[in-house]
C-alpha cells in the first residue's frame, strides 16, 4: 500500500511538472509579456529594461528553469492590474470558497446519489426505478449555466427564498451547490444503479445467498462494497466537470471562488494571474484525484498491485 | 449394521416432486423444467446428466429458490428437506435453510467470491452465531480449509480471491458452502473449469468431505464418466424432463431409454483414441416448441406415431430403475 502511494506521487510529480512546462510555452506563444505589461507610450529603452528585468533575453529554458524555481517557492509573478499583487496571494485568497463549494457539491452528490441508487437497484424495474432513471438523464443532460439561471430564477426571483447571489452564510451556498451537483447526483445515481444491480445479480452475490447469509448482510455488505468501486472510479472524473462547472456557476452566482477569479483574469486579459489559477486548479485536481485512487485501492486489493 | 445409507428404503432427507419450473410471462411462458421428481437419502450421491441446455442448473437453482427474477420464473411441484416443502417457505425463513439444510457449489465457483473481501472473511461469516468467539471463529475456519485440502491454512485467511490460484478458488468455495455442515450439498458442474488431475482432486475432496459428514450429494454434470467414478445413482435429464433413472450400474450397463443409449454411445471407448467422437445426431428441441411427445422423438432411432402425440409416462420397474419411453430398448441388449 505504501509503496503504492509512493509510486502515485511520483507520477503526481511528474505530470506537474509536464502541466508548468505546458503552461510556461503557453504563455511564450500567446504574445510578448512586455507589450502586455507597458502602456502604449513606453519607450524602446522602457522596453529593453522591462525585457532585462524579465529575464525575457534570456534563452527558453533558462528561463523555464527560472519560472520553475521560483513557482517551487511559491512564487508565480505579480498581476499586470493595476495593485501589481502576488498572483499566488489572489489565488489563495479565493481559494476557500471554492473548496467550500467543491466539498458541499461533492457530500450532497454522494448523500443523494447513492441512496436514490441502491433505491432504484432493489427495485428494479418498479415506477420508483422508472422515475429515478427518469431525473438521472435529464440531470444528465441539463447545461450548467441554464440550469443555474432557472434555479435562481425559481427560488430567489419568484420565490424569493434563497439569494441570488453572495458569500458567507449558508444559505449563500445551496444554489450553487445545488447548480453544482446536479449533473453528478444524475451520475452517481446511474452509476451507482447499474452496479449494484451488476452485484446483486452476480456470482459471489448468489454465493453469500447460498451460504444462507441474511439479505442484509448480503445486500449491504457482498453488493454494496462491490458497486461502490465504479462510483470511487468517476469521483475522478467528476472532479474534472467540477472544475469547469466552477467557473460557470461562481460567476453566475458571485461566489468568490477561483472559478470566478479565472473569469476575470480572462476579461482583463492578466496572463500572471491566469497562469497561476491554471497551475493551482491543476494541482487540486491531481491532488482529488490522488485521493481517489489511494481511497480505491483501500477498497479494492487488486488496485493495489 | 444399521441400515445402509445407500438402501433406497433410507428415508429421503430431500424429496422432489413433480418440479417444474416456466420462465416468462404467463401468456408466452416457456416450461424449462417440466415435472421433474427425485429423491436424495442421506450419504447417497445421485448424478443429474444431460446435454448443455437441458435444464440442469435451471432446477438445481429452482431448489434453493435462486432463480433470478430477472426472468420472472414460476415454479411449482414440491421440494421437501426433512419434511418441510421449500418452495412454500417465506423468503425469510431461507437463509436459514441455506448453507445448513442444503447448500450447493454453483456452477461458476470461480467468479464465487466476492473480489474485494479477504478468504477468512468470507469464511468466518458463514461460521458465526450467538456464542461463538472470534478466535474460536478463526479456528473452525482453519479447521475447514484443511478438510477441503487448502495448504498454509492460516496465511491464506488474510488473501485475497485474485491471490489464489482457480483450482484453490474452487476448494475454497467448497469449504463456504458446506460450513456449517449441511444435510444436501447440490454440485453444479464443478469441475469443468478445472484440468483433468485437478478435477480428480477436487471430487475426491468432495467424496471426503461427504464421508465424514454423511450429507447427501446431487451432483450435476454432462460427463458420465464422472457420474460412473462418484455416484450411486442417475437420472437422466432430457429438454427439461427425466427420461431414466435408477442405481448407476444397472443404468449405465443396460439403458433402456434411447436417449440414455445415445449419450453413452457417444462417450471416448477407454482402449483406443478415436480423431472425432461419435454425437447425437439433431440439437436438443427449442423450449416449449414441444409439449405433448416425447421431446427425444425427433432425434430416436425407434420413435413411431405414438411417440409424437403423447408424453411417455414413467414406468419403475422392481430394481427401481424407471425409464419414460413408449418402447423402452430391451433390458440386458448391451451393445
Ligand atoms: N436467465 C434465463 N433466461 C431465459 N432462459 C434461460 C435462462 N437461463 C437458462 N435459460 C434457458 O433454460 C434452459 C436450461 O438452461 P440451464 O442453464 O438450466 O441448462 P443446463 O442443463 O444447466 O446447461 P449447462 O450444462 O450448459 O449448464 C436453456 O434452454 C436456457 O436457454
Ligand atoms: S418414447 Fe419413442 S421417441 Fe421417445 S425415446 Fe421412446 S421410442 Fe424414442
Ligand atoms: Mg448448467
Amino acid at each position: 500500500m505504501l509503496k503504492y502511494m509512493l509510486r502515485r506521487c511520483v507520477e503526481m510529480a511528474g505530470a506537474m511538472l509536464v502541466m508548468s512546462l505546458l503552461v510556461f510555452m503557453l504563455g511564450r506563444a500567446l504574445g510578448d509579456p512586455v507589450s502586455l505589461l507597458l502602456s502604449d507610450y513606453a519607450t524602446a529603452e522602457d522596453r529593453a529594461l522591462l525585457t532585462q528585468e524579465l529575464g525575457l533575453d534570456k534563452p527558453l529554458a533558462v528561463q523555464y528553469l527560472t519560472f520553475l524555481s521560483k513557482a517551487l517557492r511559491g512564487d508565480l509573478g505579480r498581476s499586470i492590474s493595476a495593485d501589481r499583487q502576488p498572483v499566488v496571494d489572489s489565488v489563495m485568497r479565493r481559494l476557500p470558497a471554492s473548496l467550500q463549494l467543491a466539498a458541499a457539491a461533492l457530500l450532497v452528490s454522494l448523500l443523494v446519489g447513492i441512496p436514490l441508487g441502491i433505491l432504484a437497484a432493489l427495485r428494479y424495474d418498479s415506477w420508483i426505478d422508472h422515475l429515478v432513471r427518469g431525473i438521472a438523464l435529464v440531470g444528465q443532460s441539463v447545461p450548467v449555466f441554464w440550469l443555474g439561471i432557472v434555479l435562481m430564477f425559481i427560488f430567489s426571483v419568484l420565490l424569493g427564498w434563497l439569494p441570488t447571489s453572495g458569500y458567507g452564510q449558508l444559505r449563500n451556498i445551496v444554489l450553487p451547490a445545488a447548480t453544482m451537483s446536479l449533473f453528478s447526483i444524475a451520475a452517481v445515481t446511474r452509476l451507482t444503479r447499474n452496479s449494484m444491480r451488476e452485484a446483486l445479480d452476480s456470482d459471489y452475490v448468489r454465493l453469500a445467498r447460498i451460504k444462507g447469509l441474511a439479505e442484509s448482510r448480503v445486500i449491504w455488505q457482498h453488493a454494496l462494497s462491490n458497486s461502490l468501486v465504479p462510483v470511487l472510479t468517476f469521483m475522478g472524473t467528476f472532479f474534472a466537470t467540477m472544475i469547469t462547472g466552477a467557473v460557470v456557476i461562481e460567476t453566475v452566482f458571485g461566489w468568490p471562488g477561483i472559478g470566478r477569479l479565472a473569469f476575470e483574469a480572462i476579461l482583463a486579459r492578466d496572463f500572471p494571474l491566469m497562469q497561476a489559477v491554471v497551475l493551482v486548479m491543476t494541482a487540486l485536481f491531481m491532488s482529488a484525484n490522488l485521493a481517489v485512487d489511494v481511497l480505491q485501492a483501500w477498497l479494492d486489493p487488486r488496485v493495489r498491485l | 449394521m444399521t441400515a445402509s445409507p445407500r438402501s433406497p428404503q433410507a428415508t429421503p432427507v430431500l424429496q422432489v416432486d413433480g418440479l417444474s419450473v416456466d420462465f416468462g410471462r404467463a401468456d408466452d411462458a416457456v416450461r424449462i423444467v417440466d415435472e421433474v421428481s427425485f429423491s436424495l437419502a442421506a450419504g447417497e450421491t445421485l448424478g443429474l446428466v444431460g446435454e448443455s441446455g437441458c435444464g440442469k442448473s435451471t432446477t438445481v437453482l429452482a431448489l434453493l429458490r435462486l432463480l433470478p427474477p430477472r426472468v420472472s420464473a414460476r415454479v411449482s411441484g414440491t421440494v421437501k428437506l426433512n419434511g418441510d416443502d421449500l418452495l412454500r417457505l417465506p423468503e425469510k425463513a431461507l437463509p436459514a435453510v441455506r448453507g445448513r439444510g442444503i447448500t450447493m457449489i454453483p456452477q461458476n465457483p470461480m467468479t464465487s467470491l466476492n473480489p474485494l473481501f479477504t478468504i477468512g472473511r468470507q469464511l468466518e461469516e458463514c461460521l458465526d452465531g450467538p456464542g461463538v468467539s472470534p478466535a474460536r471463529r478463526r479456528e473452525l475456519a482453519i479447521e475447514q480449509l484443511r478438510a477441503v485440502g487448502i495448504s498454509e491454512p492460516e496465511r491464506r485467511l488474510n488473501q485475497f480471491p485474485h491471490e489464489l490460484s482457480g483450482g484453490m478458488r474452487q476448494r475454497v468455495v467448497g469449504a463456504c458452502v458446506t460450513a456449517r455442515s449441511p444435510r444436501v450439498l447440490i454440485a453444479d458442474e464443478p469441475t469443468t473449469a478445472l484440468d483433468a488431475t485437478v478435477q480428480v482432486q477436487y471430487l475426491d475432496m468432495l467424496k471426503s468431505l461427504q464421508a465424514r459428514s454423511g450429507m447427501a450429494m446431487l451432483f450435476v454434470t454432462h460427463d458420465i464418466g464422472v457420474v460412473a467414478r462418484i455416484c450411486d445413482r442417475i437420472a437422466v435429464m432430457y429438454a427439461g424432463r427425466i427420461v431414466e433413472s435408477g442405481k448407476v450400474d444397472t443404468v449405465l450397463r443396460s439403458p433402456r431409454h434411447w436417449y440414455t443409449r445415445a449419450l453413452i454411445d457417444s462417450l471416448p471407448p477407454l482402449d483406443r483414441q478415436l480423431d472425432r467422437l461419435p454425437t447425437i445426431a439433431g440439437t436438443l428441441p427449442r423450449p416449449g416448441t414441444i409439449t405433448e411427445a416425447c421431446r427425444f422423438a425427433p432425434r430416436c432411432p425407434a420413435a413411431h406415431d405414438k411417440c409424437r402425440t403423447d408424453i411417455p409416462p414413467a414406468v419403475t420397474d422392481t430394481d427401481g430403475h424407471v425409464v419414460a419411453c413408449w418402447t423402452p430398448r430391451e433390458q440386458g441388449s448391451g451393445q
